[in-house]
């Protein structure tokens, strides 16, 4: 991965595209956060991954590159909001306060963790989720969407599972605690 | 066998937690949110044209020109770039590098910059100041990070110094929106107030700093 930074800060079309690939979703996903405009949205991402490569030259490659990113695309999504809600002409009220209510750095930060755990399952195993959890399908539904069988959405599903919650259980036990502490 | 099973139980309860858990986070349609798929070449090819004009200009002060879009003052909302239009955006940058254009902001002159350092206070805070004077006075932007909100009751209020007794104030802020830019005015030119500060200030204490300090630079001095 270290090469494939040094590569992007030099600009290697094929690094961009790594790189892009990898976070672009998460990145994605910490813009809607912010913003509800799909096309605004968009135009943070591209922003994000041009302001990384500006700032790649100081970025100590030996660092973990993901926290970086993040901080970036989250400055970049709330920039973009602020300025959306700038009056921009007259008549707008007198001393008008706008106040841009992000989500929480923490919250972001999970968000974007969260994210980045999903795009880096197996394609297979991904839609499988998706289909789980966004879309609340149970096994043979998926099976009959994705023209798979029901016990290949079923080993999917598990591996899937297994493979986030191995990633992402120190969210789930902050999630638990939290449950535990308001009973 | 008793104590394994209650282990058992413990587990299975303590698995179930946790699926439900990973179920709840991953029912936000947010995570789900897809990215436009033109936006990849738009992207590498955006990278690829400032880096060839980086690489063949041969001169630092192109190579740190910030396109029209990004800078401030001018800033319109930055529209996703086709790759035929590549080539003239190239050409306008290149023609507006002898300008001298600040990175970030359109300045009416060089811009000054310096590095404000969190005190014992706020030692994960930094901000980076770009001051630029101009013909309405000074423009302090201060890109901060790291200093959370200002506690209920309380503000942040940054000051331009001539020494640690003598300053005068220019503007007060939050924080409630998280790291960003912070724009600040000054009427007195910053060589003869060279220090720059930031303290916490109690809502009804009147306008005088209150002498804590959560950032501090000088210019030259960093």
């Amino acid at each position: 991965m270290e090469e494939v930074q040094i590569r992007f800060k030099n600009g290697d079309p094929d690094a961009v595209r790594t790189i892009y690939r990898q976070y672009s979703g998460a990145v994605t996903t910490i813009a809607r956060s912010i913003v509800d405009d799909p096309e605004l949205a968009n135009e943070i991402v591209q922003q994000t991954f041009l302001k990384a490569w500006r700032a790649a030259s100081s970025f100590d490659s030996s660092r973990e590159l993901t926290p970086w990113l993040y901080s970036i695309a989250r400055r970049t999504a709330i920039d973009a909001a602020r300025k959306e809600q700038r009056p921009t002409q007259g008549g707008h009220e007198p001393e008008t306060d706008v106040a841009i209510e992000t989500i929480s750095f923490e919250r972001t930060w999970e968000i974007f963790e969260i994210r980045s755990s999903i795009d880096a399952l197996p394609d297979g195993e991904r839609e499988v989720i998706k289909a789980s959890h966004l879309l609340g399908l149970s096994h043979p539904e998926i099976a009959e969407r994705l023209g798979i069988p029901v016990g290949t959405v079923k080993s999917r599903s598990a591996r899937a599972h297994k493979r986030l919650a191995s990633a992402l259980g120190h969210l789930t036990q902050s999630a638990n605690h939290s449950d535990d502490e308001n009973v | 066998m008793t104590v394994s099973n209650k282990s058992d139980d413990e587990r299975n309860g303590a698995e179930a937690d946790s699926t439900d858990a990973l179920r709840s986070l991953l029912s936000d349609p947010t995570l789900w949110a897809e990215t436009d798929p033109a936006l990849e070449d738009s992207i590498v090819e955006l990278i690829a044209s400032e880096s060839a004009l980086s690489s063949t200009a041969g001169d630092p002060a192109v190579a740190n020109v910030t396109p029209i879009s990004e800078a401030r003052g001018t800033a319109k909302r930055p529209r996703l770039v086709a790759p035929s239009f590549l080539a003239g955006i190239a050409a306008a940058v290149l023609v507006l590098a002898g300008f001298a254009i600040a990175t970030r902001f359109t300045s009416r002159s060089d811009g000054i910059e310096l590095v404000l350092s969190g005190t014992d206070l706020a030692p994960e805070a930094t901000a980076n100041a770009l001051i630029d004077e101009g013909p309405f006075g000074v423009e302090i932007t201060l890109d901060v990070n790291g200093l959370p909100p200002a506690p209920e009751g309380h503000y942040y209020q940054a000051w331009v110094r001539k020494n640690p007794e003598v300053g005068i104030s220019i503007g007060t802020f939050h924080m409630n929106g998280g790291d960003g830019d912070i724009v600040l005015w000054a009427g007195v030119s910053t060589d003869d107030y060279p220090l720059v500060t930031v303290t916490i200030q109690e809502e009804g204490a009147g306008e005088v700093s209150s002498g804590i300090v959560v950032l501090k630079g000088q210019i030259g001095g960093n």
